[in-house]
């Protein structure tokens, strides 16, 4: 977002008083930029959570020693990207596409990549899942639609541990709102949908608020592993150097 | 031109003067063609100095290191095994099976990098990031247009992920890359991105390197995942320790 809210308030009311309407061939809003989640203003995980059965025996089964990927520098994958309330969101738009840039302290950076207009691909496709999936977005009036399929099941939804069936389907309204305290605020309205997890559609919404001087920073997880290697090497010697004077 | 239209006229000028900075971004034409997915050329990419310039001390500093430590074996010692991300250049040198993604937004190039994910931010035109204060693997990167050259200038790059234990050259804090990106076209009419990149370290070497990169248009491929710890999260997920030396 490129404080363009003046500069077009003021060409409209130009526009106006020459009789001329921009709202026929509107540009879509600019929604570009860094957000910051706002915990404060997103709706928390109903409970009890509407699970199937089958769904409800892999959540209790959940073992976060051995089932959170987070913990092996593994992506976090949608939509736990845009769900988790701890990552900062960067955005960038063009005239066909929308990325949402992810930056958790994991292994890479995760872009998930919005084409508009371009179909997603038919259900009986034949493709591999992916930890950000496939996406697809349209814009209607000021709001991005966004459908996102082909999702990995070993991705989790959140830190609980709530897994999905692979056929998750996320339907998200992305628009823009303004906060008389926090300025602009950037809405996501998200619909879950997963026959095999839940019993009804799962309906939240995350709130992001611009932060222009904000900064998304590489992760280093990895390197926390490496060190942690490198620390057990240490003791390892040590413990080695302390029996060797013992004898 | 009567007096109404002629200020009809003069108002939508003035209309398209004022949000044409809103609607396009100030790049050159030529964005247009770099903007999109490429795969390094390696046959037609001069990748690696025959001679790395290194000066007396610090070729004697490697020379301790390796004494010490050496021989490398990449399966253990480099970082990048252990998935910590290359540093630059060393993501623009690639070779052939990592695509990358140019994208050209207002007063910015972003490249998305498909190995280890990595991400760079190029501000155009603008002042440095005073915030990206720390070395990171992607640097602090600045650019400017000449004509049709998009000249980027990269500093504060780390020096994990790079140097002696991945079988290159030292690496001081002093580095610093010159990259300049042009368009052309290869010996077959296809067209290309070229990057010469130019290396910068007085501390390491007597002049400048140069590497000289070629870029094949990939139109049909789409920059993937790249999950760096799969190998480690399959065995966890099987029940297994890993097999990954570090890891044990």
């Amino acid at each position: 977002m490129r404080c363009a809210w003046g500069r077009l308030g003021g060409l409209a009311m130009v526009l106006a008083a020459a009789g001329v309407s921009l709202s026929a061939a509107a540009a879509p809003p600019d929604i570009s930029g860094i957000w910051l989640p706002v915990e404060s203003l997103s709706t928390p995980w109903p409970e009890p959570l509407p699970l199937t059965d089958a769904a409800r025996k892999r959540y209790a089964a959940y073992d976060p020693d051995r089932d959170e990927p987070a913990s092996f520098c593994m992506p976090l994958g949608t939509p736990r990207n845009t769900l988790s309330g701890t990552s900062a969101l960067e955005v960038l738009q063009t005239a066909d596409r929308v990325y949402f840039v992810f930056q958790p302290n994991l292994l890479n950076a995760e872009t998930r990549r919005v084409y508009l207009g371009k179909p997603l691909p038919r259900a009986d496709a034949d493709r591999l899942p992916t930890w950000l999936g496939t996406s697809s977005g349209r814009w209607q009036g000021e709001a991005l639609e966004v459908e996102t399929v082909e999702l990995e099941p070993q991705a989790i939804l959140n830190a609980s541990g709530l897994s999905h069936s692979g056929g998750l389907r996320v339907k998200e309204h992305w628009h823009l709102e303004r906060d008389a305290k926090r300025g602009p605020l950037l809405v996501d309205d998200i619909v879950l949908e997963d026959p095999g997890t839940f019993t009804a559609p799962l309906r939240l919404k995350r709130v992001f608020a611009w932060a222009p001087d904000a900064r998304l920073t590489e992760g280093q997880c990895s390197e926390r592993l490496w060190i942690d290697q490198i620390w057990r090497h240490r003791l390892r010697e040590h413990a080695a150097a302390r029996k060797g004077a013992a004898r | 031109m009567n007096r109404p239209r002629l200020a009809m006229v003069m108002l939508l000028a003035g209309t398209m003067l004022a949000i044409a900075p809103l609607l396009q971004a100030a790049h050159p034409a030529v964005s247009r063609e770099m903007a999109g997915v490429w795969l390094p050329d390696s046959k037609r990419s001069d990748r690696t100095p025959s001679q790395w310039p290194l000066r007396a001390d610090a070729a004697a500093a490697r020379d301790k290191w390796l004494a010490e430590y050496g021989p490398v074996d990449a399966t253990v010692d480099d970082t990048n095994a252990s998935c910590i991300a290359e540093a630059m250049p060393w993501p623009a040198r690639l070779i052939a099976q990592y695509p990358f993604e140019v994208l050209f937004t207002a007063d910015r190039v972003t490249i998305f990098h498909e190995v280890f994910g990595s991400l760079r931010r190029i501000p155009i035109g603008r002042a440095r990031n005073t915030f990206e204060a720390l070395p990171s693997a992607m640097g602090r990167s600045i650019g400017h247009w000449e004509g049709d050259i998009l000249v980027v200038e990269t500093d504060m790059i780390r020096r994990e992920g790079a140097g002696l234990p991945s079988g290159n050259p030292p690496v001081s804090n002093a580095r610093r890359i010159v990259e300049r990106w042009s368009m052309g076209k290869d010996d077959a009419g296809n067209k290309q991105l070229r990057n010469e990149i130019t290396l910068i370290d007085p501390v390491v070497f007597t002049a400048p390197v140069k590497m000289t990169m070629r870029y094949k248009w990939s139109p049909d491929i789409a920059v993937g995942e790249y999950l760096c710890q799969q190998d480690i999260w399959d065995q966890n997920l099987q029940g297994s320790p890993s097999t990954v030396p570090w890891r044990k």
